[in-house]
């Protein structure tokens, strides 16, 4: 056989291999995964598992309020601002059913948050710098919008996956660090993306609820007021737009939007005063 | 001695003719991708590090772990690009989309297929090597074969003779 005929050979050889190596792997593939056609959904999946665990952590760990006032409140406002959340985005969050969860933490720190499973915590110290329904509107738009993009339970999946990454890199020696590193740059990238986008979200929920939109950034300047400065150098790995810009944006929006107000059934400064530490 | 003789045909050393210190290295050659999973490093650009360490360690001392050496040194190749790729759709996944594709899933599968192929394969060579036998891959076993022990092997294997000269026109 010449030179040609045996490299011809050789190289039918190693395609071959090649070949049933990729038959065999499509084969595993479709016998693992049968259903998937579409990419696999990794916040979903946590989102449903996690919901419940967290429910019950948060009230183990954190003093929730239970006062009949404030859970009326909260309910007004949310009675207001879940049917203006468009179809595709609820559909997004829980094709079955949508429900979101909203508990109130006794605790001075000016915060809300989301935690998987659709749960929004609301501290008692934000409630407090709050000076209006529609403000506190504002800032519960703003968690809707990680609760329908399920921004904790992605976040926690790239955590997650981060984790084992460093891990497998480094054999568990000494990947602490790596690690960090890596979650933070991923925090930074993907927290503040996703805070412009419900910073948005918020703006035009407002006023698809017939609540003033500028109401959001009246709430994020109370924020900025009220909050400490922090040192300069730690906003280059802060999740979050420097508040400045996020109140211009969020300012020039709702200037664009079209509403027609209609004032939420909440006496605000009663709801203050219920909260206040005697 | 040298064991090609161009007059008489191609004669390669048999297993009882090469020491077992060099059957030991060239086992040592294949045994380069284990290293990595020893320490816990999955990561084959690791395994490849130590393959070409051990290449150039070993190629002077003797021919025939010289040519293991260079094999599994180029076998290890395409299992790291493959892997390479493996790990950075992985990272771009996690850091940059939402979920798994499933033609993820399906390279990955390929990928521990290729990988499990090569470790069985690696196995088989160190197992030949350490009995002072050839065992030759496809398209690259003839290449490394040539290298060590073709026409021009000798040639190559002679210490390259340097001779000083003063500048020019001195």
């Amino acid at each position: 056989m010449n030179r040609v005929g045996r490299l011809a050979r050789e190289l039918g050889a190693v395609c071959t291999v090649v070949l049933f190596l990729a038959l065999a792997a499509f084969a595993a593939q479709r016998l693992l995964f049968p259903g998937q056609r579409a990419s696999l959904d990794v916040a979903q999946t946590l989102d449903d598992a996690l919901g419940p665990i967290m429910r019950e952590q948060i009230r183990a760990t954190a003093s929730v309020v239970e006062d009949r006032e404030v859970t009326r409140a909260f309910q007004a406002i949310m009675g207001r601002l879940l049917p203006a959340i468009p179809a595709e985005d609820r559909a997004r969050a829980d094709g079955r059913k949508f429900t979101v969860e909203v508990l109130v933490v006794k605790s001075p720190e000016i915060n809300a948050f989301t935690l998987p499973g659709r749960l929004i915590c609301v501290n008692t110290g934000l409630i407090r710098e709050m000076s209006s329904a529609e403000e506190m509107a504002g800032v519960l738009g703003h968690e809707l919008s990680h609760v329908v993009h399920r921004d904790p339970v992605t976040l926690l999946a790239r955590q997650i996956g981060i984790a084992a990454l460093a891990n497998v890199v480094t054999g568990g020696q000494g990947g602490a660090v790596l690690e960090r590193i890596i979650q933070t740059m991923v925090n930074v990238h993907y927290g503040r993306e996703a805070e412009d986008r419900a910073d948005a979200f918020s703006v035009r929920l407002l006023a698809r609820a017939g609540i003033p939109p500028d109401s959001f950034s009246a709430a994020l300047a109370r924020i900025r007021d009220s909050a400490q400065k922090e040192p300069d150098l730690l906003k280059y790995i802060d999740p979050h737009s420097p508040i400045d810009s996020r109140i211009q944006k969020a300012r020039e929006q709702a200037g664009q939007e079209q509403v027609v107000p209609r004032p939420l059934p909440v006496d605000w400064k009663r709801i203050v005063r219920v909260l206040s530490p005697a | 001695m040298s064991f090609i003789d161009t007059s008489a045909g191609l004669r390669l050393p048999q297993p009882e003719e090469i020491p077992d210190r060099d059957k030991e290295d060239a086992m040592g050659a294949y045994l380069m991708m284990f290293a990595s999973l020893a320490i816990g490093l999955p990561i084959p650009l690791f395994n490849l590090i130590a393959s070409v360490i051990y290449f150039f360690v070993n190629r002077k001392n003797s021919v025939f772990a010289a040519f293991h050496s260079l094999q599994a040194l180029l076998t290890h190749i395409p299992v790291v690009l493959l892997n390479a790729g493996m790990v950075g759709w992985l990272v771009g996944n996690l850091v940059v989309k939402d979920g798994f594709a499933p033609a993820f899933f399906w390279y990955l599968f390929f990928t521990i297929l290729a990988n499990l192929t090569y470790i069985i394969w690696s196995i088989v060579a160190l197992v030949r090597a350490r009995k002072g036998r050839f065992i030759y891959f496809p398209l690259i076993g003839r290449f490394c074969f040539g290298r060590y022990y073709g026409p021009n092997a000798e040639k190559r294997r002679r210490p390259r003779q340097w001779e000083n000269k003063p500048p020019e026109g001195f």
